[in-house]
Order: structure tokens, then C-alpha cells, then sequence
């Protein structure tokens, strides 16, 4: 009886160890070096979860987030209850729009707390005024925002206020970038990269983030879009 | 040995809690068998359907109010780049069943409008795709037809939205994630419109008809 209690005790232990070693994990810790951006054509895209950012924001009612507007449609279905779908504006450094996304995501079958993350799998279409359209194909690793923001304020029950950057950039490019494919206009036929970084400054455990910002840099070699403009 | 039996516990624990939160399936998306049909001489067949107005998520509106904004209270800046159309719909299988959600984009740049789509589906990852409008929109094929904004009509409808740039005036299916990463094609779009209100809002069906192969 004494071993067996004994056992249960290391094997207590362990488990706790274990979580320690997830929760201090190098592997899903953000990159400490932010993807290397192409030569070329490139262009700041900065939006929000404002209103006047963030006209759409819908899910499957089970999120820890806000939706909008008061009338929109769940994605209340079994199959799309796990989605993310929203309309963002792009504004350029001075405020003004300059494009318009729309971004359904989910969480990726790809999460694994030990080796990748919280992955997200995002994929967007953006139409950049005067410009052209373009898909971009994102993977994020949510996991370094949960720990430092989200599961302390959950965890005292108490809303969060500061100012923190995150660039969760896990793909599907080889250095962590999102796949960007150009459509039509000047992007037509281009491949390049789209990074996002994360500025979070407000969370309520009661309804999620209240003050999140994207600031997204798009990035296109510079041969490629000529040769497609010829 | 009560050292041992303790240190064995606690490797037991650690090793048993790490492979547990890599073994486990921390998030699986349900799937439906998905209706393709594969053509003799290569290729995948498969449609995607949205029903109007049942299945719109997001309007932003076309000029002339055919379609109308959608929904109703959402609220649009004043400031918004000009010739461009954003659409979100909840997406269908063959058989009615909701599988995914798209997001249809229009863009107008130098007389050309260009149409594009992400279809996402949980269980299989997205699908890209895009296409030139025909020279005239929805809102002036329905105006041609002497439809308006504000008053209610009921009839049929059948409009083909895509006019190339792949063969016979069909779009290019351009890949997109995981099942569809290397999928490229083609695709008809078709909508077929038996009505609309007098706020605008139309009623009939959006079918997506795609042929795609995997790029080798």
C-alpha cells in the first residue's frame, strides 16, 4: 500500500511536470525572430476589432468573442459551429481605408500543445483599392497570446489592460509567413507573403478581447508582378 | 526502493502527461462524405449550393440596392473604395447539407470586374477560386429584365457569372489549403433567381460547379 501511494504521488508529480513543461515549452513559443520579408512591392495593411474596422464578425456562438451586428446570422450548424467568419477594413499608416477582407478561420487539426501550438487556420481574401485582389493562405500559433493574456485573466476572473505585440506567424511558408497569391490588377499571378502582428491592449473575461489590432505587412517580389503587368 | 517507486511514478506521470497532450485530438472537425465524381478522362466533379436568402451571412451591397446590404443594421463606412462587393453565404453540398462558408469578393479595375471565392470547409481546409464577370452585373441583367430596388418580383431567372479566363468561359480554381492545396481547375458559377423582395433581397440559388485535378 505504501508503494502504491507513493506511486500515485510521483505520478502526481509528474503530471505537474508535465504541465510545466507545456506551459514553458520552447517549441510553441513565439519565434523570437519575425519572418524575413522579400524585396519588392510591398504594402501596410493595419485593421481592428473596432466596429468601424470590423463591420462582420461571426462563429458558433461558443467563442470567447464578441459578434456583430446584433443581427448577423450564427454559424450555428455542426460543421461550421467551429468557424470564424469576418469583413475587415484596411486602412494604410494615415487611417484611410484602402481595402477591404474577408477572413474565415478555424482551429487547425494541426494544434498540438507539445509541438506546434494553438494553431489557427485562416484564409483570406483581400481587395486592395486600385490594386487587384489577392488569397492568402495563414497559419497562427495563438498559443504564446492565450498564455500571457487570455488564461490569466480567465484564470482571476479580472479584465486585462496593457499593451502587448505578438507575431503568431506559423505558416504555411517554410519561415512562418502566410501564402499569398495575387488575382487580378497589378497582384495578378504574383506569389508573395502577408505577416501579421498582433496588438493586444484590452481583455474582458466576459466577452473576449476588447482591444485587439492587426497590423499586416503584404509583400510581393518585385519581377514577378512586373512580368505579370507586361 | 521507495526512491525507486516514487521516481518511477513521477517519469510514468511526466512521460504519460506529455505523449497525452500530443496523442490527443485536440480539435477534429466533423465531415460529411463529400458527393465528387470523378470523370473518365480525369478530373473531380463537385458542386457547391447557396440558397437565397437563407444562407447569407454578410452583404455589403451592390450600387443600385440589387443585391441589398445585408444584415440590415450592419454598419458600412462612408468611405468605402469604389466598384468593390463583399458577400459571405453559408455553403452546401449537392444534397442540402451545410458543409463550409464562402466569402465571394467583386473588384472593378480598368473596365474589368473580377470575381473571387474562398470556400472553407472545417473538415477539408479551403478552396480558392476566381473568374471575369461578364461585361454586365446581376443588378443590370435584373435590370435589364426591368427589376428594380424596391419592387417585388417572382419568375426564373438562370445567370451564368462566369466568362474565363479557363476554357468555355470558365473560372480558375486556384488551390488553397490542406485537401485543396494542390488542387487546380476550373468552375461554372450559375445563379438561378426565382424572386426578389421589395427590400432587395434576392431568392433562388448560387451553384458552384467545380472540375479540379491535382497539380502534379
Amino acid at each position: 500500500m505504501k508503494y502504491f501511494m507513493l506511486f500515485v504521488v510521483g505520478l502526481l508529480l509528474g503530471a505537474l511536470l508535465s504541465a510545466a513543461v507545456l506551459w514553458f515549452n520552447p517549441l510553441t513559443a513565439e519565434s523570437p525572430t519575425a519572418p524575413v520579408l522579400g524585396h519588392g512591392i510591398s504594402a501596410e495593411l493595419h485593421t481592428s476589432l473596432r466596429s468601424e474596422d470590423a463591420p462582420l464578425l461571426t462563429h458558433g456562438g461558443e467563442r470567447l468573442l464578441l459578434t456583430r451586428p446584433a443581427s448577423v446570422p450564427e454559424l450555428w450548424e455542426d460543421l461550421i459551429r467551429p468557424m470564424i467568419a469576418s469583413v475587415q477594413w484596411l486602412r494604410d499608416a494615415e487611417g484611410t481605408v484602402i481595402g477591404t477582407a474577408s477572413r474565415l478561420g478555424a482551429y487547425s487539426r494541426q494544434t498540438d500543445p507539445l509541438r506546434t501550438g494553438v494553431i489557427v487556420e485562416s484564409t483570406w481574401l483581400l481587395s486592395v483599392d486600385g490594386a487587384g485582389m489577392a488569397f492568402a493562405v495563414q497559419r497562427e500559433n495563438l498559443w504564446p497570446m492565450l498564455k500571457e493574456v487570455m488564461l490569466p485573466a480567465l484564470l482571476r476572473r479580472e479584465p486585462w489592460q496593457g499593451d502587448l505585440h505578438f507575431t503568431p506567424a506559423a505558416g504555411p511558408r517554410p519561415d512562418g509567413a502566410a501564402q499569398l497569391l495575387g488575382i487580378s490588377g497589378r497582384l495578378a499571378g504574383a506569389e508573395g507573403q502577408l505577416v501579421s502582428t498582433y496588438r493586444i491592449s484590452a481583455f474582458d473575461p466576459r466577452v473576449g478581447p476588447t482591444g485587439l489590432e492587426w497590423y499586416s505587412v503584404l509583400s510581393l517580389p518585385q519581377a514577378e508582378v512586373a512580368v505579370a503587368g507586361e | 526502493m521507495s526512491r525507486f517507486v516514487l521516481i518511477l511514478g513521477l517519469l510514468f506521470g511526466l512521460l504519460g502527461g506529455l505523449a497525452a497532450a500530443t496523442m490527443v485530438e485536440w480539435v477534429d472537425h466533423p465531415r460529411l462524405r463529400a458527393h465528387v465524381s470523378v470523370q473518365p478522362n480525369g478530373g473531380a466533379l463537385e458542386q457547391f449550393v447557396i440558397r437565397l436568402p437563407r444562407d447569407r451571412i454578410f452583404d455589403s451591397g451592390a450600387p443600385g440596392g440589387l443585391p441589398a446590404r445585408f444584415p440590415a443594421d450592419v454598419e458600412l463606412p462612408s468611405n468605402l473604395p469604389a466598384g468593390v462587393h463583399i458577400e459571405q453565404f453559408k455553403l452546401r453540398d449537392r444534397e442540402g447539407e451545410v458543409i463550409g462558408v464562402a466569402a465571394r469578393h467583386t473588384q472593378t479595375l480598368a473596365a474589368t470586374t473580377t470575381a473571387a471565392w474562398v470556400l472553407y470547409l472545417p473538415g477539408r481546409g479551403s478552396l480558392m477560386l476566381h473568374h471575369v464577370e461578364p461585361s454586365s452585373g446581376i443588378a443590370d441583367e435584373l435590370n435589364r429584365r426591368g427589376l428594380s430596388a424596391g419592387t417585388a418580383w417572382n419568375g426564373e431567372v438562370r445567370l451564368q457569372r462566369t466568362a474565363g479566363p479557363a476554357v468555355e468561359g470558365r473560372g480558375q480554381v486556384s488551390g488553397g489549403s490542406f485537401e485543396f492545396a494542390r488542387h487546380t481547375g476550373s468552375y461554372a458559377e450559375t445563379w438561378r433567381l426565382t424572386g426578389i423582395d421589395t427590400e432587395g433581397q434576392l431568392r433562388g440559388t448560387i451553384e458552384l460547379d467545380t472540375l479540379t485535378v491535382l497539380d502534379e
